[in-house]
């Protein structure tokens, strides 16, 4: 239920701040010094925070919801859940490295 | 010889029988944006890992940068692009039809939702991807 509720919520959070990234990523010439400047404002920074987040998270959440489709074993279903805490942990830290560098 | 020869006709007949009991499905345009969605959700989700490692590694300095960028310009990761917006703008839309359908609102109109929804989706990526291929 609450994943279920969280994959609403954070979908209606990306549509906005993803077609956002789209837009500054492929109508406008895309360089490194544009890349640089746009990460020093912190309005650019907590948008691409929160992109962060929300779309770890919803991507994470998919896959857990695509496993309890096909995976019926409790001790299997945690081990799905752990790897996918892992992988989560792994991307947000890669993410507030890009972010805070 | 003789063995490998039965072992692929083997394999050839059990493709056979998998691919018959999948087509023995009703197939209707719920099941096509279901399936869509699924695909387009697992691509993104593998993608989203690969974005933020490349961001990672090239982009430790403006040359390193420059190398990404020339890269993108190559026809296959053009097309790739180009299958990644689509899927994006697919997987958005079809969110927001999921969305419509849980609040019970347009249930009777799906398979149009379905239908303006593809039709949303290329449009969009159309617009996205415009400057790729012309610049």
């Amino acid at each position: 239920m609450i994943s279920w509720l969280w994959q609403r919520f954070s979908g209606i959070g990306l549509l906005i701040l993803l077609f956002i990234h789209l837009s500054i990523s492929h109508l406008r010439p895309l360089t490194y010094e544009n890349m640089q400047m746009r990460l020093s404002s912190p309005f650019w920074l907590f948008l691409n925070f929160s992109l962060l987040g929300l779309s770890v998270s919803h991507a994470l959440n998919g896959l857990w919801q695509i496993g309890q489709d096909y995976i019926m074993k409790e001790a299997l279903r945690r081990m799905l859940a752990f790897c996918l805490w892992l992988i989560g942990g792994f991307l947000f830290l890669l993410g507030l490295l890009i972010l805070l560098r | 010889m003789l063995k490998e020869v039965k072992y692929l006709f083997c394999c050839v007949l059990i493709m056979k029988k998998y691919l018959r009991y999948l087509f023995s499905y009703h197939w209707h345009s719920g099941m096509l944006a279901w399936l869509l969605m699924r695909l387009c959700g697992i691509a993104l989700a593998i993608y989203l890992g690969f974005h933020l490692w490349m961001i990672f590694w090239f982009g430790q300095s403006s040359v390193f940068f420059g190398s990404l960028l020339q890269m993108r310009e190559q026809p296959g990761m053009r097309i790739l692009e180009t299958l990644l917006i689509w899927a994006v703008c697919y997987h958005a839309g079809n969110g927001i039809r999921l969305i419509l359908i849980d609040f019970g609102l347009g249930i009777r109109w799906q398979k149009s939702l379905f239908a303006a929804v593809m039709m949303l989706s290329l449009i969009l990526s159309t617009l996205f991807v415009y400057p790729i291929w012309h610049d």
